[in-house]
């Protein structure tokens, strides 16, 4: 099952980048279009964020999650990279878990 | 009004005055509409139909006429009898390796569309040439958009040389000191006497002089060599947080095959992370693969815009595709020749597919090596990882109402629907965004506008 939706989603992630470079620029470029697309990453991430973060199954809990979160936002203001945003979070998360 | 055919007395042009702001407002408007169509989305540029928009760049040219921030600023205008069709601004050169006093910059040269092949323009050059020369300037520069061919022929027509020099685009009003994940940050450019979103600059010296032409723009191979160089740089920097993706694909119960086949098929990190975030919440196949999918729908509008500057048909658009994402976008983009983005956009794509894919591997194995994710915080670093790649995005107020929203839509929709949905349901939030929002704010779309050099974005693909 897993498999399929990967291939699948790979491959329409694939065909939206070929449209991009082979579709006439003419059909896509509407302003509303422009717009929606620009807002459609940030408000799905937005959510990805809040439910990975606050979700547990059906519930919305608070734990160590949360703070780990907390340490992601300190460390973006202080442009830190990736990877020391991601990794941190994890640290603080399993130290808090084993405290 | 009648207007004639070519060339007559009609045709002259003066010094502007404070009296020609509005129509200078709608001059420039109209001819920025026609410049940027196809280098800027439509959305970024000021509408010439709004009375508001033009009302408001007639003020400041109103105000930069009657008081102008230097002596040796000028705003030349091309007139058909009485009525305003072109305008010239020309100022001391701001540029940080510029001389104010003996270098300017002409910062707008612009013809009414509906005036074009009459001379207009080359009125304009000629009287500015002669106010900068009569200003003692002894060069001058003039910064274009990437893709602007059209100005760039004109110039080089005129005895201007190119540079060589280039800048990622912000508009001066809206400069930003990190540039959105493309590299680059079109925002609406502000009408008016200030310089229009510009990417590369051409130079004359306006002596008479012969052989005046600085031989400044630096040959091929040495060019070819700083575009590998800087490529490379963001390659390898986004390359390596494919660890995070391998170590929380399989924290996301994926195979250590499934994940590294999404690094390798999917290649583009927000879709992936998607991808894994909605497979570990449990939501259903169909959900998982949609919000995949919506948020691919961003390399889609970087392909509008890569498409013209690559210019490849057949196998290599095909393949070009599959290394189109927002990292090879905004190393491509920004460059004043074809050859130049294709280097570009070759080199950070494809040095990324590799490093990307290798350092999924290795993640996913030290993932898979380490046992329950939970033990080390893997899963909360999921959470982390969007946040990183929404951060960038952020910066726009406009984009913060949306986060906000979409936040709590898909909180609300949590304990009522099925895993996987709250996230898709966010999604018509920007939908809705999208449609009510009449400002324009082509926050993410990689484009062209001038200012400091920015630095490259710490986000996901």
């Amino acid at each position: 099952m897993t498999w399929t939706v990967l291939l699948v989603a790979a491959a329409g992630c694939y065909l939206l980048k070929l449209a991009g470079l082979a579709v006439p620029a003419r059909l896509l470029e509407h302003p509303v279009v422009e717009r929606v697309a620009d807002r459609i990453p940030v408000a799905l991430l937005a959510a990805l964020v809040a439910v990975q973060v606050f979700a547990d199954g059906s519930r919305l809990v608070l734990d160590a999650r949360l703070a780990a979160l907390g340490f992601a936002v300190v460390a973006l203001v202080l442009r830190a990279p990736f990877l020391v945003v991601v990794f941190g979070a994890a640290l603080v998360a399993a130290l808090l878990r084993l405290a | 009004m009648s207007s004639s055919t070519g060339p007559s007395a009609d045709l002259s042009v003066r010094v502007g005055w404070a009296d020609d702001a509005g129509p200078l407002a709608a001059v420039q408007l109209r001819a920025w509409g026609e410049r940027y169509a196809g280098l800027l989305p439509p959305s970024a540029l000021p509408d010439p139909a709004d009375d508001a928009t033009v009302a408001a760049a007639a003020a400041r040219w109103q105000q930069s006429l009657q008081r102008p921030g230097d002596a040796r600023n000028r705003v030349l205008v091309a007139l058909d009898r009485q009525r305003v069709v072109g305008l010239a601004v020309t100022q001391p050169a701001t540029d940080p390796d510029a001389d104010p006093v003996a270098d300017a910059e002409l910062t707008e040269l612009a013809v009414d569309p509906g005036e074009r092949r009459r001379g207009h323009g080359s009125r304009l050059l000629q009287a500015a040439v002669d106010t900068l020369l009569a200003d003692r300037f002894r060069r001058a520069v003039c910064w274009l958009a990437a893709g602007d061919d059209d100005t760039r022929h004109f110039l080089t027509g005129a005895g201007w040389s190119p540079t060589g020099r280039t800048a990622p685009s912000t508009s001066p009003a809206t400069a930003r000191s990190r540039s959105s994940r493309c590299g680059c940050t079109p925002r609406c450019p502000e009408p008016g006497p200030t310089r229009p979103p510009h990417g590369a600059r051409v130079a004359r010296v306006p002596e008479e002089a012969a052989g005046a032409q600085p031989p400044d723009h630096p040959p091929w191979p040495q060019e070819r060599a700083r575009i590998v160089r800087d490529s490379l740089g963001v390659g390898v920097a986004t390359g390596a947080y494919g660890i995070s993706f391998g170590a929380v694909g399989v924290a996301a119960g994926l195979t250590v095959a499934q994940t590294c086949a999404l690094s390798l098929l999917m290649f583009t990190g927000a879709s992936q992370f998607a991808l894994a975030g909605v497979v570990a919440a449990g939501g259903s196949p169909l959900s998982a693969a949609t919000t995949a999918l919506l948020l691919g729908t961003r390399n889609t509008l970087y392909g509008l815009r890569m498409a013209p500057l690559l210019d490849w048909t057949g196998w290599r658009r095909v393949a070009a595709a599959h290394i189109l994402i927002d990292e090879s976008t905004a190393m491509g983009v920004t460059r004043d020749s074809r050859r130049a983005a294709r280097v570009g956009f070759l080199t950070t794509g494809v040095s990324i597919l590799v490093l990307w894919n290798t350092a999924t591997l290795i993640g996913a194995l030290a993932g898979a090596a380490m046992g329950d994710p939970r033990t080390y915080g893997l899963d909360a670093a999921v959470g982390a990882a969007f946040l990183a790649l929404l951060w960038p995005r952020l910066q726009d107020p406009a984009n913060r109402v949306v986060a906000v929203a979409a936040a709590a839509v898909a909180l609300g929709l949590v304990p009522l629907t099925a895993a996987g949905v709250p996230v898709l349901a966010a999604g018509g939030v920007a939908l809705l965004a999208g449609v009510l929002s009449r400002r324009p704010d082509p926050t993410e779309i990689p484009g062209e506008v001038p200012g400091e050099r920015t630095e490259p974005e710490e986000e996901g693909r």
